[in-house]
Formats: structure tokens, C-alpha cells, sequence
């Protein structure tokens, strides 16, 4: 797999962790199954932020990260994506 | 000027003006459907793919709006010589296009091998086009963008050879480079029929018609993967 590849597939990851955990996860427990290290966790989190992927919610039982309407998108067309660099060899 | 003497010994207008249409709807097609994919993945490959065939689109347009436009002003030239300024205009916008389109193809397939500082020189070749354009049109049938688009030919074989000697994908990867391949010679020898010599109806027939069937079948791929 190369670099870029693994980035798509990382974020896929990530949000596969919050949709299977009843889309509501701690960040605590996102950082630990993602199996990524803190720094890199931080940075591909802030870009999920970013890109509108995630957002965080705060409530009584404190900070929990859910997916956006986008991110479910973005977990329905990941096969599309990754089958569509395959096929153009991009 | 080579361009007006060019306009005005078209093949068949109908068969030029059916080649550029379907060749322009089919390149803004894929381009327009795989945005969503490249919204959601922000993927470097998926954006210099989609680039390519804006420039095709582009390019194709405009080479339909100048092939319609000579055919109704042919009797105004002697007239109205800002004309020939507005077709000479118009044509180096199309050959900028047509070298950007093949330039972006490259880039979408060898973009995983170049440093993201060389990325970062996308911009080089928008300025090396826009002087080869210029080169181009400033002398009469001068073959500046032919060289350089064979150039970069030579260099999507290069590339080709290398993926492919690294490829794990077998038959599905020498299917898709060998329809690149035709790509890039068809969309040279038309700028050669269209801005140097003159081709026989047939062989400007068959030209056409082939480009025609290429670039369909990357619709219809792109199509079948985005299902």
C-alpha cells in the first residue's frame, strides 16, 4: 500500500470505529482502537474535523466524537474510491 | 496564418462536429461525476484525472465554437480582419488545453513517484504550455506543441514501463495504459489534422471516429465504477 492509499484507508478506520460504537465513541477509546500514535491520531483527527467528517459533541457525560452526514458518505463510497484508483491506476 | 487556412479546408463539418461534441460531452461527464469522489477523498490521482479531462472538454469546445464559427463567417473575413485576431485567439487557448489535458494524464499516473515538492510545480507546466501555445501560433505551422506533446508521450511510455514492471494487477493494468496509450496518440495525430497537414477524408474519418470510441469507453469505465 502506498502513502497516500494508507491515509484513505486510515480515515476509513476511524470512522468505521465511531459508526460501530453506536456513532457516539470517547476520544480516549477512538485513540486506543484506531492503533494509531497520539501525534498522528491528532492530526488525522483534526483533519476529520476539518473536512467535515466528525464533529465533536459535549453533553453531561462529557466529550464524544459522532460521525457527520458526510462521514457516513464517506464510509458508503470508500469501496467506490479505492475500486476507482485501482481501475484508472491513479 | 495557419489556423484560417486550416478552418476553411475542414473534412466533412458534420463528422468534425460530431467528434468534438461527443468528445466534449463525454469528457465534462466524467469530469462532473467523479467530483463527488474526489470531494470526499481529496485524493492527488482522482483530481489530476479529473483535470485531464477538463482540458480535453475544454479544449474540444472550443475547437467546436471555431469550427461552427468559421464555417458562418467565412464570407465576413475580408471584412471583419479582428476575426482572424478572435480565431488565432481562440486557438491558442485550444492548443494550451490540449497540451494541459496530456500533461495532467501523466501526472495523474506518475504523481506517486514525483516528491510533493515537484508536485508543487504543476504551475511550471501551465506557464510551459502557455509559451508552447504561443511558439506555435506565432510561426505558421510551426510544430512546437506537436514536439512537446510527443515528448510527453514518450514519457507516458516510460512511465507506463516502470508501473507496469512494478504493477501486481496483471491484465486489468496493461488494459487500462494501452487505452492511455491510444489516448494520447489519437488526441496528437488529431492536432496534427487539425493545425499541420491534412489527412485524407478517410484517415481523418477513422481518427475520429476511434477517439470517438476511446474516449466512450472511459466514460462507460468511470461510469461502472462509480455504480
Amino acid at each position: 500500500m502506498d502513502k497516500k492509499r494508507s491515509k484513505l484507508e486510515v480515515i476509513y478506520d476511524i470512522l468505521d470505529i465511531i459508526k460501530k460504537n453506536k456513532n457516539s465513541i470517547k476520544m480516549t477509546p477512538l485513540l486506543r482502537h484506531s492503533n494509531l500514535s497520539s501525534e498522528r491520531f491528532g492530526k488525522y483527527f483534526s483533519e476529520l474535523v476539518e473536512k467535515g467528517f466528525v464533529r465533536e459533541i459535549d453533553d453531561e457525560n462529557g466529550k464524544s466524537v459522532t460521525l457527520t452526514d458526510k462521514g457516513f458518505t464517506y464510509l458508503e463510497k470508500y469501496r467506490t474510491i479505492v475500486s476507482f484508483i485501482d481501475e484508472f491506476d491513479l | 496564418m495557419i489556423f484560417e487556412a486550416r478552418l476553411f479546408n475542414q473534412y466533412d463539418l458534420w463528422i468534425d462536429l460530431t467528434y468534438s461534441l461527443i468528445v466534449s460531452i463525454s469528457c465534462f461527464l466524467i469530469y462532473l461525476k467523479t467530483k463527488e469522489l474526489y470531494d470526499l477523498s481529496q485524493y492527488k490521482g482522482i483530481n489530476y484525472f479529473r483535470n485531464t479531462f477538463l482540458f480535453f472538454g475544454i479544449s474540444e469546445t472550443i475547437r467546436l465554437l471555431l469550427h461552427l464559427t468559421a464555417k458562418f463567417s467565412a464570407p465576413l473575413l475580408p471584412v471583419r480582419p479582428e476575426l482572424v485576431f478572435i480565431f488565432n485567439a481562440c486557438s491558442f487557448l485550444m492548443i494550451y488545453a490540449s497540451c494541459m489535458a496530456l500533461v495532467y494524464l501523466l501526472l495523474s499516473i506518475f504523481w506517486k513517484r514525483m516528491s510533493n515538492k515537484s508536485l508543487g510545480n504543476v504551475y511550471l507546466a501551465h506557464y510551459i504550455s502557455l509559451i508552447v501555445a504561443f511558439v506555435s501560433l506565432l510561426k505558421d505551422r510551426h510544430p512546437t506543441f506537436i514536439i512537446f506533446q510527443a515528448g510527453l508521450f514518450v514519457l507516458l511510455i516510460i512511465v507506463s514501463y516502470l508501473n507496469y514492471k512494478k504493477s501486481k494487477h496483471g491484465e486489468s493494468f496493461s488494459n487500462i495504459y494501452l487505452i492511455y496509450l491510444l489516448i494520447f496518440i489519437l488526441w496528437i495525430v488529431s492536432n496534427v489534422m487539425e493545425f499541420i497537414v491534412i489527412f485524407s477524408p478517410i484517415t481523418a474519418f477513422i481518427i475520429y471516429f476511434s477517439s470517438i470510441i476511446i474516449f466512450l469507453l472511459i466514460l462507460i469505465k468511470v461510469i461502472e465504477r462509480l455504480k
